[in-house]
């Protein structure tokens, strides 16, 4: 048994260690939105999905540092989760009464750019990269860390090294794009 | 391209040029064939690092689910479904003290006018979910903190009677209350 972790603590865990705050919160609150699921014309696949899609959107919303919960963490989990549910059952034309059994707020959900032809070939080529450049550029640019903290997390004496490597790293990949 | 150029247009990209950058920077695109396609190439190569980045994550959360499977708190809803909601204030509220929270006597019905100070508390109480999450989580939570455990515990062994506090949050609970009311009506004859 852990004790519970306050809402900041949250917060700045899916920032500093995201794997330790995605189990806090799946322990926390993962029978909740399987309860909000299954009661909403899903089943526990379904719950499964949604639960994943709301922990990747929290740890996007968390990694921008004006990001600040204005209600708890459970009421927080619980919007994104019906969100995320509630489109889906409209992507599919389900039409349903919605059933509620918590407060929430509307959080907008953010829109993933569609994987185009262009991004399959950038996939393709990320793939080739070193996995020491993999890890710096997804630290970077996915998820927006400093370059202090990746030099930490990578290993490099300092932040201008973890950042020189960057560089490198994203030059290998834009020339195997070809010609761009 | 150099350094310098990449870093300018991750800023341009992240939305962290000031105006000023901003139309220079937007100026040099318009004339600078070779600046714009660079531009161009960048922002696909970051939109699919992205992207990459993304899969990868949630590759780790399916993980983390996997392994926190046997271990999951236990679930009550805090409300029922559909229309009850809010309409806490047209049901039944009962408050007086509970736990050490102090509130003024209030007696239900749908007309009452429920004093705009208790009304704060409550939907604070409701919203803060220290108020009524599920008994396995709650005790360290924020305060208020009157746990639905305790609810459930007032309503059931105790009769409701001024100076008691029940606070009814959801529709099971609402009925559950009405049954027990209606038992103790019939067990003390009107008078």
């Amino acid at each position: 048994m852990s004790t519970p972790l306050t809402e900041d603590q949250i917060v700045s865990l899916l920032r500093t260690d995201h794997r330790l705050a995605f189990g806090h919160l799946y322990r926390g609150y993962f029978r909740m939105v399987e309860y909000f699921v299954t009661k909403n014309s899903g089943n526990g696949h379904d719950a499964e999905d949604v639960f994943q899609e709301t922990m990747l959107a929290m740890f996007d919303k968390a990694r921008d540092e004006g990001f600040a919960l204005t209600c708890t963490i459970k009421t927080f989990v619980y919007s994104v989760a019906r969100n995320i549910w509630l489109k889906k059952l409209r992507d599919n034309r389900v039409k349903v009464s919605v059933k509620d059994f918590e407060n929430y707020n509307n959080i907008p959900l953010e829109e993933e750019a569609p994987e185009s032809d262009k991004q399959d070939q950038v996939k393709t080529a990320i793939e080739q990269l070193g996995e020491g450049c993999r890890k710096i550029l997804v630290l970077f640019y996915y998820q927006k860390k400093k370059m202090e903290e990746i030099a930490a997390e990578l290993g490099y004496t300092n932040a201008d090294n973890a950042k020189n490597q960057k560089y490198k790293c994203l030059q290998q990949l834009k020339s195997k794009l070809g010609n761009g | 391209m150099d350094d310098n150029n990449s870093i300018l247009i991750d800023k341009y990209l992240s939305n962290q040029l000031t105006a000023e950058e901003l139309l220079q920077f937007e100026k040099r695109m318009q004339d600078d064939a070779a600046f714009k396609a660079e531009v161009e190439l960048h922002k696909d190569v970051v939109g699919g690092i992205s992207n990459y980045g993304r899969n990868l994550m949630r590759a780790e959360i399916a993980a983390t689910g996997i392994a926190a499977k046997s271990n999951l708190d236990n679930y009550k809803p805090s409300k029922g479904g559909g229309s009850w909601g809010w309409t806490l204030l047209k049901g039944v509220i009962f408050l007086a003290a509970l736990g050490g929270v102090g509130f003024p006597l209030l007696v239900h019905n749908d007309k009452i006018e429920v004093d705009p100070h208790i009304k704060s508390e409550i939907e604070q109480m409701i919203k803060s979910e220290g108020g009524f999450s599920n008994p396995s989580t709650a005790p360290s939570q924020q305060q208020p903190t009157i746990r639905m455990e305790t609810i459930y515990h007032t309503i059931k062994t105790k009769s409701v009677k001024a100076g008691d506090t029940v606070i009814i949050t959801s529709e099971e609970e609402y009925k559950e209350y009405l049954e027990r009311q209606e038992k103790e009506t019939k067990a003390a004859p009107a008078q």
